[in-house]
């Protein structure tokens, strides 16, 4: 029981360490040669978990295999187009200037209800909206809209508003993150100094953002934000 | 090319966990087969051989299926027993110490079947 206990903490950070090697990615926007490996990698974790006779390395070793080949699969897949082409495909335009294009649908055996059925997903209820849709090799649906049928952006109407600071979360439940603090180049001095202000120590606070010009928000414990 | 130093980092760990096993099974199957010879020739007693072969059981249980060991525990246990005795299955017994070794072997080295 003890040996399962412990097999089981070994393999989930092996396995986490190995997920993690192989970069950050979810489920739905995995390539196909990485979710073959992520489903092999947590069949073969299950072997030496459920079976105490077989001994861990040869799952280790299994694993170890499988995160090598995936490292180096998706570095020949970034350095060549062959490569990256035979392991994932390529993305299929599937509407074309307005067209829907039925031999390219047969192609990737997409049917006009999955097309209609990702349109939605995409906000998108009129096809006759849509000018190009390409499905992406993760089985995702791009969609460009029609000029007539895209929404008004502020350059379409000529307004000169400047680009606004990105905020970051600079204190955590009463814990300053110092990390955001040096992307966003404010001093733990500064900080402080808006604390002051506002009569509050970082131990008091739920959550603070800061933006470069000094703009934040901030949520005490059990309080509203301020 | 920095991606590459954890394929390296693991592509090494794992070529050293192939030799290891490989070569640390092999000893240890051999050594047991010596062990066994020089208890019939009455140079180690019994215990030591059971001695002997727990603390390579332990090591071994890194590589080896744990059902293999199992059963050469058994059959030792066994050969102790029927050759104290003087009794004449203790022949069959290390023919299967024998044989269970050897598959041991078999399943470390590349080959069709462990292959297949």
């Amino acid at each position: 029981m003890i040996s399962t206990v412990l097999r089981t903490i070994i393999l989930y950070i092996i396995v986490t360490v190995a997920i993690r090697l192989m970069g950050k990615r979810q489920i739905g926007d995995m390539q196909p040669n990485e979710l073959v490996i992520t489903l092999l990698i947590s069949e073969i974790a299950a072997i030496p978990l459920q079976d105490t006779e077989q001994p861990m390395s040869v799952g280790l070793a299994a694993i170890f295999v499988l995160v090598f080949l995936e490292i180096v699969i998706s570095i020949l897949a970034m350095k060549s187009f062959s490569v990256r082409k035979i392991l994932n495909g390529k993305s299929v335009v599937v509407i074309k200037n307005g067209v829907i294009d039925q031999h390219a649908m047969r192609n990737v055996r997409m049917t006009v209800i999955d097309l209609i059925e990702q349109l939605r997903g995409q906000s998108v209820f009129n096809l006759e909206d849509v000018a190009f849709a390409v499905l992406e090799v993760n089985g995702n649906l791009s969609v460009l809209l029609k000029k007539d049928a895209q929404p008004i952006s502020v350059k379409d109407i000529e307004l000169n508003i400047p680009d606004e600071p990105l905020p970051l979360p600079v204190i955590s439940d009463g814990k300053i993150i110092y990390e955001s603090l040096r992307a966003l180049e404010i001093s733990t001095q500064k900080l402080k100094k808006i604390l002051k202000h506002k009569c509050s120590t970082p131990k008091e606070i739920f959550l603070m953002t800061l933006d470069r010009d000094g703009n934040h928000t901030i949520i005490k414990k059990g309080g509203a934000n301020n | 090319m920095k991606r590459l130093v954890p394929a390296v980092i693991i592509l090494t760990m794992t070529i050293f966990i192939c030799i290891t096993a490989h070569t640390f099974v092999n000893r240890a199957c051999d050594n047991t087969i010596k062990d066994i010879e020089l208890y019939y020739n009455k140079k180690i007693s019994s215990q030591q051989l059971e001695d002997n072969w727990q603390n390579r059981k332990e090591n071994m249980a890194l590589f080896v299926n744990h059902g293999f060991l199992d059963k050469i525990s058994i059959y030792i246990g066994q050969l102790t027993v029927f050759t104290d005795n003087n009794l004449p299955e203790n022949e069959t017994v290390y023919k299967n110490i024998k044989s269970v070794l050897s598959l041991i072997k078999a399943e470390q080295r590349f080959g069709l079947h462990s292959f297949y």
